[in-house]
């Protein structure tokens, strides 16, 4: 397993979380998640995001709405349903466990 | 200088490079692949197409109207290879082994491949099928199976074998991918207009197609059309020859036959005209062999047009009908004369006269061949001997004249002619057999013999014939030009001598012996 194929991993598993988090604060449609994502550099290429999201509006997490674009397509526009608030504050709380947990281990010497 | 297409994506105008589009296309081909089996999967690449409309609208502006391929190939960096649109969590739910099926067949799925075009079909759409396979002109296709079919003829059946490995492109799915077109709605709804169109266009066929709905049997009843159609031809074809035949020989009075007369060779009713009794019978012969042979002729040209142009309607049956019950009155009126002249032929007649009787060591034969007036030197093979016939004078002369060797009760050389006919009645076949005129002689110790004989005209054919009978003494010889020959001369074991030695005196003069 190569280094590029770890980071990818590491990156993908907070993948979700990072979501959430973002459309926590208001909805958005994908372009925008998608530069966030990328201003954070958490995502590299734009394909993996929309698995993503069609996954977690099935799973009921998330719903969208359509909206007229004045200069482009339609807007698919994103936000959390009460099940994803409900989800993503179990996420908060095992995020900040995992930080701490991690922070212990790289820290610890 | 670049081609562009107008394209749609997502409702959204764009003019495309030609290029360009096929790098898009491409992507989404791949991408439609990947995620075939995966949850949702449509509308990943739905939400995709969106992205990359919205992508496709930042790259223009005021001066830059056409999406290039540059554009493209940065667009599609940005969205990444379509290998990591699959949701790694969600794998890892099902099973290994499904994994691994999904992704084969979805690859299978969008590969393109070979349809039969049964839409824009001459035949099968087999032609069709693999033009859209090889982005070619189907005409071309058409052009090099139809050199192969006319050039060593495996045309034919390696056209029938891919007909039956070919699977015919029954849903727009199949449609989609016998173009290598990606499945996405867009595509699908567009194939799915000109389909709609195809079926204006073909109002007419259509009943005909919903007919011949299942890809079983719209495959085996194209078969048999083509194969009737090939058998139907090949009819026609005959029954053309039969026609040409039949007016050249039957109607036309083409001479065929070979027979030295003043005029050449005969043709069949004049060969007719020398067999029958009489005129009625030759007109009525006449009559039933035209009816007879026209209407086998326009029985045969019939069904043979029917096969190939498909006509079931009662007009084509009633005809059918007539021209076998006319075929049938010819038959019978044929078959009535050919009786009645077979009985012309039934009885034999012979009468036999003695030419002379010769005291000497050695016979010696000399023949006449006649010096034929018309130049032709035709011979007809009958009876397993080269004869000829020819008139002359209203009399019709024969050639070939046989001799059968005989042993003498007494030391003399005996010599007779038997002139043969044939009639309805003995009487009338000796009557026939007086007739015939056969010049025979003997001087000295030499027989003089005509190789010909005649009769006349109004006598008919009746089988004429004539035998020469040569009684000769034991153990004596008789001689041909230079050559020597000793009819029986083996003893058999009751102290006689065998005789089964014949001669034939050709048209030619030359005679041959038998023994």
């Amino acid at each position: 397993m190569s280094l590029e194929n770890t980071q990818a991993q590491m990156r993908k598993g907070i993948l979700e979380y990072c979501i959430l988090s973002i459309l926590d604060k208001g909805e958005a449609y994908p372009s925008e998640i998608l530069e966030t994502l990328k201003d954070a550099k958490l995502i590299v290429v734009e394909g993996t995001l929309y698995p993503l999201l069609t996954r977690l509006k099935n799973m009921e997490l998330l719903s969208y709405r359509w909206e007229e674009s004045p200069s482009g397509p339609p807007r698919k526009y994103y936000s959390l349903t009460n099940m994803g608030k409900t989800f993503l504050n179990e996420l908060n709380a095992t995020w900040s466990e995992l930080t701490t947990a991690v922070n212990q281990i790289t820290n610890k010497k | 200088m670049k081609k562009t297409i107008s394209v749609n994506i997502k409702g959204m105008n764009f003019l495309i490079e030609e290029d360009a589009f096929e790098l898009l296309q491409n992507y989404i081909n791949k991408l439609t692949a990947v995620l075939q089996n995966e949850k949702g999967g449509k509308e990943i690449i739905e939400d995709v197409e969106l992205r990359i409309a919205e992508l496709c609208g930042l790259q223009l502006n005021e001066r830059k109207q056409v999406i290039e391929k540059e554009d493209i190939e940065t667009i599609l960096s940005t969205l990444g290879d379509p290998d990591l649109y699959i949701d790694e969590s969600e794998q890892e739910t099902s099973s290994q082994t499904n994994n691994s099926n999904a992704s084969n067949s979805s690859n299978q799925a969008t590969d393109k491949r070979l349809f039969r075009d049964v839409e824009n079909a001459t035949i099968a759409g087999i032609c069709a099928g693999i033009a859209n396979y090889l982005h070619i002109d189907v005409v071309i296709i058409r052009i090099i199976f139809v050199l192969f079919f006319l050039f060593g003829g495996f045309g034919f059946p390696l056209y029938i074998i891919l007909w039956i490995v070919i699977p015919k492109a029954n849903s727009t799915i199949d449609r989609l991918r016998m173009r290598g077109k990606a499945i996405t709605v867009d595509t699908v709804r567009e194939e799915v207009e000109s389909a709609a169109e195809r079926i204006n266009k073909e109002s007419k066929n259509f009943a005909n197609r919903m007919r011949n709905d299942g890809s079983y049997n719209e495959r085996f009843s194209r078969i048999g059309r083509i194969i009737t159609s090939v058998i139907g031809s090949g009819i026609i074809a005959f029954g053309l020859f039969l026609l040409v035949m039949f007016l050249i020989f039957g109607v036309g009075g083409f001479q065929f036959i070979p027979v030295q007369s003043d005029y050449g060779f005969l043709s069949f009713s004049e060969l007719g005209e020398l067999v029958m009794e009489t005129q009625s019978d030759y007109q009525w012969a006449w009559i039933g062999g035209v009816v007879m042979a026209s209407s086998i002729i326009l029985f045969i040209l019939l069904v043979g047009t029917k096969m190939v142009f498909r006509i079931r309607n009662t007009w084509s049956k009633l005809s059918l009908g007539f021209l076998f019950f006319s075929g049938l009155f010819g038959f019978i009126v044929c078959l009535f004369i050919g009786l009645k002249t077979g009985k012309e032929m039934a009885i034999e007649g012979e009468i036999e006269q003695e030419i002379g009787t010769v005291n000497t060591e050695q016979l010696f034969i000399e023949t006449n061949s006649p010096k034929i007036s018309t130049a032709s030197t035709y011979e007809v093979k009958s009876k397993g001997r080269w004869g000829m016939m020819s008139i002359e004078n209203d009399r019709i002369v024969e050639s070939g004249i046989h001799i059968e060797y005989r042993l003498s009760k007494d030391s003399l050389y005996h010599v007779y002619q038997n002139l043969s006919a044939h009639c309805q009645s003995h009487r009338k076949a000796v009557d026939k057999a007086q007739n015939i005129k056969h010049n025979a002689g003997i001087t000295g110790s030499v027989l003089t013999l005509d190789s010909h004989y005649s009769f006349p005209k109004s006598d008919k054919l009746r089988d004429q014939d004539v035998y020469i009978i040569v009684e000769f003494p034991a153990g004596k010889s008789v001689k041909w030009n230079n050559k020597v020959i000793y009819p029986g001369s083996e003893m058999n074991n009751n102290g006689n001598y065998e005789i089964d030695d014949n001669g034939y005196i050709n048209s030619k003069g030359e005679y041959e012996h038998w023994d």
